[in-house]
């Protein structure tokens, strides 16, 4: 989908200045007005993930969930295959008591995604609730369907239990994040 | 008289055939003692050598525990050159567990230009393999990959104090030149599971057996 801009020329800078960047009353004013067409940039969109459990077993390690966020059909509503896929971690403490995490996945092209819940031990998805897409496609407790069709912030909402009794076993988890931020900004 | 002759002499012989059934009552039954009794000491060597190779007495508080090695060396600016991210998963425990791995990046996009390797040598180049393709590549020694579930599973018991052998030990993303100039980070998350290597009796599983 492409969109008309307007922009006007500035002599003194020898650029192109958009509307966005200047008063339009000036644009008239100026009588030095151009229009040029210029693509649309792509629109990305945001998915929420909130976890909520309810309570922990310090014996069992520290719980952590990962959540694949898989998309299934671009902007226009067409099937894509070999899609765009993120992948997001929400982890707690042994000691927490604050049994609500969240994570936020910016960036991704508008469409559809599959939210999922990977499985995890000790824990059973309970329940799940959308929140900015009024027409989610909820498959299970652990799979949703949503549709990003402006940068509005769409919100997964997973809900898990915590078993009782569990057989004897641990989990561990590590994030290692490689983040190349600082020496961009240095370069700038 | 001969019929009284002809029946002493029958005794006679009945007396002999006793002696002789006696003695072989005798032997028989010496024989069937030492029999049962190497049958017996034979049964029960077995025993004592089944509880030595695979019996062992359960924990009576069995704790399963683990970690993630932490040898990761992050790189501070974009470069082809590998960067260190060993994962082994170590065993703190009391008990002898398995364990299985989840291994993900945060974006499939940067997971399709990174490569991985498990080798010692960090330049060797005929090690790396592209992270998309690693499950299904020829893995380290000991580890092995369920589509299934996304889980790569170690497929002998770690022993208590001892980990698994690395799955991963560089990483290595090479960028284009266009199409990246935004991704300024991304995650490798590690999430593993441990579970006893022995039943409540006792009995060692295979880790087929333990993770059903």
């Amino acid at each position: 989908m492409d969109q008309v801009y307007t922009v006007r020329y500035d002599s003194s800078t020898e650029k192109y200045v958009t509307v966005e960047d200047v008063l339009s009353r000036r644009l008239y004013v100026s009588g030095n007005i151009i229009r040029i067409d210029f693509p649309n940039e792509k629109k990305y969109g945001q998915i929420k993930i909130r976890k909520t459990i309810d309570g922990i077993d310090p014996t069992k390690g520290a719980p952590a969930f990962m959540f694949r966020v898989t998309q299934t059909k671009d902007e226009n509503g067409n099937t894509v295959r070999n899609g765009p896929q993120y992948t997001r971690a929400i982890s707690y403490s042994r000691t927490d008591d604050e049994f609500t995490g969240e994570v936020v996945l910016s960036g991704p092209p508008m469409g559809s995604y599959i939210v999922e819940e990977l499985s995890v031990l000790n824990y059973t998805a309970a329940d799940v609730n959308v929140e900015g897409d009024e027409h989610p496609v909820i498959s299970s407790n652990f799979n949703v369907t949503v549709t990003l069709d402006s940068d509005d912030m769409v919100t997964v909402a997973f809900i898990n239990h915590l078993e009782e009794d569990p057989p004897v076993n641990n989990t561990a988890f590590a994030d290692n994040r490689i983040s190349y931020a600082d020496s961009q900004n240095d370069g700038n | 008289m001969p019929t009284l002759r002809t029946t002493e002499t029958e005794v006679a012989d009945m007396k002999i055939r006793f002696k002789k059934k006696d003695l072989l009552l005798i032997v028989s039954a010496l024989f069937l003692t030492v029999t049962a009794y190497t049958l017996a000491y034979f049964t029960g060597s077995d025993q004592v050598t089944n509880r030595f190779n695979g019996s062992y007495r359960p924990k009576a508080d069995p704790r399963v525990e683990i970690n993630v090695t932490e040898h990761f060396e992050p790189p501070s600016e974009k470069s082809d050159d590998p960067f260190l991210k060993e994962v082994r998963i170590g065993n703190l425990g009391n008990v002898d567990s398995y364990i299985r791995v989840r291994l993900e990046f945060s974006s499939s996009d940067v997971r399709d230009i990174s490569q991985l390797s498990a080798d010692d040598d960090k330049d060797n180049e005929s090690a790396y393999v592209n992270a998309s393709e690693f499950p299904f590549s020829e893995l380290p020694e000991g580890w092995t990959y369920r589509a299934a579930d996304g889980f790569y599973y170690y497929t002998e018991a770690v022993a208590p104090g001892d980990s698994t052998a690395a799955l991963i030990k560089w990483v290595k993303t090479v960028f284009p030149d266009e199409g990246y100039e935004d991704t300024d980070e991304f995650d490798i998350y590690v999430y593993s599971e441990a579970v006893p290597a022995e039943t409540a009796s006792g009995s060692r599983m295979t880790y087929e057996e333990a993770w059903r």
